[in-house]
């Protein structure tokens, strides 16, 4: 199987012994989530967005090494599903993996570094949005007080997707191959002992995709539209478009103990192509319960 | 599990005066005298809302008397469990040595930017080189450069009388009889210690008992809960 070494490999990273293998510090995360979208295919019409819920669990498995005084290194290994509750289409199985170096730039509430990369494969119901996917970034923070944290993070990512039909001749229609620039601010801070209410901003620069029931063929004359497939999903046409994206997040957190802890998020979110016409906005709730080892 | 720890002073025998004889009926007397009693001093400590408060010092200061030269206790011992330090308040006589032990498996790096002591015991394992002495009297607050939410308190005070309250806010004190201004520390003590003071004389078998109030103000703390990221999808 195409990426066995790779896993294998992976897999000898977690799993073999340092010099001295009682001192280590694993990660076992796992989370269940419960989800609202109010316009899951991403439709800029208001009479063609479809909404749903979903349910995601998820877990995580791996280990922290490390390499010096400040200096840590995670190797974990991530398992997801997601089930809708209307459009099953859309259920999907995720399996992947993150590295990630972390450096404190000094002691106590000192700044920290974190670099990243995550890789993975997306199984979806509909195989024309399965395929691989990867994202490295670069995150920046820093604890300003013991009840105000701040962060900044840069993601690239990129995903691939299945062989789409084509929705006109002679158009690309690898809807679901795209890339995205993220830049992400965000602080959290402890409103009591247990209570932390954290919020942020992403802006996106990149690729995304976009339902629409009804001919969209001048918008093909426009370069901000790339590809354009059959949507086996919820019908008519889906198209990769290239534009900005803006999503303002809050979320609610509520420690029930060290271990354990129930969060209530939104997140609003509006992308637009760079040509005229095509933009969508969804509105997004989700409930979860979190478990950190 | 929390721990009240006292401290306890013996007399000191005295030298023999010069010519044998003397010294010998001194050291005889003295022996038969025996070490000095131990009293018995409580004390409880409650909120201004009433509620028993855990984890208060309350220590004794002798009055009236010279500076103690008594040795300090040789190790006091704060713990590293399940990333956590056990007890979050150790009170220590000034000059007490202070070890560290790291009871996980895992590495903690402990430090303290406090004025009373500042210091850093970089990452480790088991059992770390040196004790960490704490020679100057005052509040000292631990943290883990690793496990932001691991927190805990030494309080140095210049006596070896002292004790913490348990979770009814009571606390048990043995000191020689004589003249004492007692004083409380708390990590959430609104206020400087030495105006919860109160003066006291401890008599042979009065076992007397002191009840202060405090006011308390907020202390934060970073949450060991967890929280999501913002996974941007």
């Amino acid at each position: 199987m195409r990426g066995s070494p790779l896993c294998a490999a992976f897999a000898a990273l977690l799993l073999g012994a340092p010099a001295r293998a009682e001192w280590v510090d694993w990660v076992l995360d796992a989370d269940v989530a419960a989800r609202y979208d109010s316009n899951v295919n991403r439709a800029s019409e208001g009479s063609e967005r479809e909404w749903d819920f979903s349910f995601r669990p998820s877990a995580r498995a791996g280990r922290y090494f490390q390499l010096a005084e400040r200096t840590r290194l995670l190797a974990a290994a991530d398992l997801a599903g997601e089930v809708y509750t209307d459009f099953g289409q859309l259920d999907a199985i995720e399996t992947g993996g993150e590295l990630a170096l972390l450096h404190k730039l000094g002691v106590g509430d000192a700044p920290w570094l974190r670099g990243f990369a995550t890789g993975g494969q997306r199984s979806v119901r509909d195989g024309d949005r399965s395929g691989p996917q990867f994202t490295v970034g670069l995150a920046v923070g820093k604890r300003l007080s013991p009840r105000l944290d701040v962060r900044f993070r840069y993601a690239f990512g990129r995903t691939w997707g299945g062989s789409t039909d084509a929705a006109v001749a002679g158009a690309p229609h690898d809807v679901f191959d795209q890339e995205h620039h993220d830049l992400t601010l965000d602080g959290s801070a402890l409103l009591t002992d247990a209570l932390l209410l954290g919020a942020g901003f992403t802006y996106r620069r990149g690729d995304f995709d976009s339902n629409a029931q009804q001919s969209r063929f001048s918008v093909l004359a426009r370069n901000d539209v790339e590809a354009v497939a059959r949507d086996d999903v919820f019908g008519g046409w889906v198209y990769r478009i290239e534009g900005n994206s803006y999503s303002p997040f809050v979320r609610l957190n509520y420690g029930l103990t060290d271990h354990w802890s129930c969060e209530l998020g939104y997140r609003f979110q509006l992308a637009e192509g760079d040509g005229d016409g095509l933009r969508y906005r969804s509105h997004a709730v989700t409930a979860l319960v979190l478990f950190r080892y | 599990m929390k721990c009240r720890r006292t401290g306890t002073m013996r007399s000191r025998e005295r030298g023999a005066a010069p010519g044998r004889a003397l010294a010998i009926l001194v050291a005889g007397t003295v022996a038969a005298l025996g070490p000095a009693r131990a009293e018995q001093l409580s004390a409880s400590v409650r909120s201004e809302r009433g509620e028993p408060v855990r984890d208060a010092v309350v220590y004794a200061l002798p009055e009236g008397a010279a500076k103690l030269n008594l040795p300090a206790p040789e190790r006091v011992v704060i713990d590293q469990v399940d990333k956590e330090f056990v007890p979050y308040v150790t009170p220590v006589y000034v000059g007490t040595r202070v070890n560290f032990p790291n009871r996980d498996r895992i590495r903690h790096h402990v430090y303290s930017f406090s004025p009373a002591k500042t210091f850093e015991i970089p990452l480790y394992d088991g059992m770390p080189q040196r004790l960490v002495a704490f020679d100057r009297p005052g509040e000292v607050v631990l943290g883990c450069n690793i496990h932001d939410w691991m927190k805990a308190y030494v309080y140095v005070v210049e006596t070896p009388y002292f004790s913490v309250t348990d979770g009814a806010g009571l606390a048990a004190i043995e000191a020689p009889a004589g003249d004492y201004r007692v004083e409380v520390w708390h990590p959430r003590l609104e206020g400087e210690p030495e105006a919860t003071a109160r003066t006291l004389r401890l008599e042979s078998g009065a076992a007397p008992r002191l009840d202060f109030v405090i006011a308390q103000k907020r202390v934060w703390s970073p949450r060991r809960a967890p929280a999501s990221d913002p996974d941007y999808r």
